[in-house]
């Protein structure tokens, strides 16, 4: 007999059945650990950021702009499903449009329910639904999961700026954007800068993609507010990520290219290292 | 609409407890509940000692940091069964070294099983690393981890086991 058949005989033979009681009884610790007033602080709250925000009021503000600006419908037929059950098969599909959309999506209707699913989707296939599935994640108060992800996937850092300025990510996703319609991208940011305050550090673009972003005329549509703006202007004008990611904190927006961008949050998400 | 599934990582059930979903939490029991028990039911003699030792191993479970999204908790579980089956023997009064009187029972003092009549003619060192390679989903490294073993140590255990369950199956047939 061959080892492989031995093996598949192995695997096919039963083993016994645990006591049902046994089950019961470590359900029943589960449960007391859950509700009990002295649990670690991670089985009770998200971290201190997100609660310094509603939590609800982060999540839809982040899915919206995410949804939004950082993966637009690139075709009418990717139009987002709106309806639960039709988001969910929407991800299940490996072959449906827009199911980074829908990542999103799911986590501004479910909320915090949405971040197991959000954590499983870390290992897609799909590059952009992982990242959406990092942002949720961080957004939802799983940063410990989240931020390694994204800092993994060189993407959509721009979010990490929740956690690292929640008041000016606040005031930023709240507050209405100045008519920028027809600038460059720099222009744009420029203008936000200006409208919010914040004075805008950029280094000079050097790379092929650098100059291209820099340089490109701007004619995509803009959204509604601050923080969406500064996102949609961060991307090229056909939604493709862009060269910058922005470090938004008091009195300034820093764009860094995205090497330095990855280097500047790892730095800042790793324990030992002193916060910027 | 509940958005546990069957599907989701040991990480990902574990962060949905800590969110407040004891549903995931039962599923991971129910992922791993069967196969700790057997393995706990074969270190130990007695069966409520076993008991005990599996609720620990998911109590302890409730308190650890997960190191990532795609760590599995397996090796965690199976290693922490098997020291609290060492001190459940070192509190049964063995004088000598607990953990080299620990023997994998299946077959003998342990519930009878289909899986346990299979490899009854196996040395107990063998068996533990076929039930390991077999029911866990652990891979060499990880069983060596859980068992104190060297990494070729177990690879040539189980070589040896599955060399002489091929000659002792194919002369019976295999059980159906």
């Amino acid at each position: 007999m061959r080892i492989e058949e031995v093996e598949s005989a192995l695997r096919a033979a039963a083993l016994p059945r645990a006591p049902r009681s046994l089950r019961d009884r470590v359900v029943s610790e589960a449960k007391k650990e859950l509700d009990s007033p002295r649990a670690p602080v991670f089985l009770r709250a998200p971290s201190a950021p997100i609660e310094r925000l509603s939590l609800a009021g982060a999540l839809i503000a982040c899915a919206a702009v995410l949804c939004v600006v950082v993966f637009p419908p690139v075709r009418p037929s990717t139009k987002t499903p709106e309806r639960l059950d039709e988001l969910l098969a929407c991800i299940r599909d490996p072959d449906a449009p827009g199911r980074p959309r829908a990542v999103l999506k799911l986590g501004e209707i479910t909320g915090r329910k949405a971040m197991p699913l959000a954590a499983s989707l870390l290992e897609d296939s799909d590059r952009d639904v992982r990242a959406a599935a990092a942002g949720l994640l961080c957004v939802g108060g799983a940063a410990e999961i989240g931020v390694p992800a994204l800092l993994r996937g060189g993407r959509g850092l721009t979010v990490l700026n929740l956690l690292r300025s929640p008041d000016l990510w606040k005031a930023m996703a709240g507050a209405r954007v100045p008519d920028l319609s027809g600038r460059s991208a720099p222009d744009r940011i420029r203008a936000i800068g200006l409208g919010a305050g914040l004075e805008v550090l950029a280094a000079r673009p050097t790379t092929f993609d650098e100059r291209r972003w820099a340089a490109e005329r701007r004619t995509d549509a803009i959204p509604p507010t601050m923080l969406a703006a500064l996102e949609a202007a961060l991307r090229f004008g056909d939604g493709s990520p862009g060269p910058y990611e922005a470090v938004i904190e008091p009195g300034k927006i820093r764009l860094l290219p995205r090497r330095e961008a990855v280097q500047f949050w790892s730095e800042w998400w790793t324990p030992s290292a002193p916060k910027k | 609409m509940e958005l546990v599934e069957p599907g989701l990582t040991d990480a990902a059930l574990l962060l949905a407890y800590r969110r407040g979903q004891l549903d995931a939490f039962t599923t991971l029991y129910d992922r791993y509940g069967d196969r700790l028990f057997f393995y706990a039911r074969t270190l130990v003699d007695d069966g409520d000692a076993a008991d005990d030792v599996v609720q620990e191993a998911f109590v302890r479970l409730l308190r650890i940091e997960p190191s990532g999204p795609d760590v599995p908790l397996a090796p965690f579980l199976f290693t922490v069964v098997r020291n609290l089956a060492v001190d459940a023997r070192r509190r049964e009064g063995v004088r000598e070294k607990a953990e080299a009187l620990l023997e994998f029972r299946a077959g003998a003092s342990a519930p009878r099983s289909e899986f346990g009549d299979l490899i009854e003619s196996l040395p107990a060192e063998q068996r533990e690393v076929v039930f390991l390679k077999i029911h866990t989903g652990l891979t060499f490294a990880q069983i060596a981890e859980v068992t104190g073993l060297k990494l070729p140590t177990v690879a040539s255990r189980y070589r040896y086991a599955l060399e002489k369950l091929s000659g002792t199956l194919a002369g019976e047939g295999i059980p159906r």
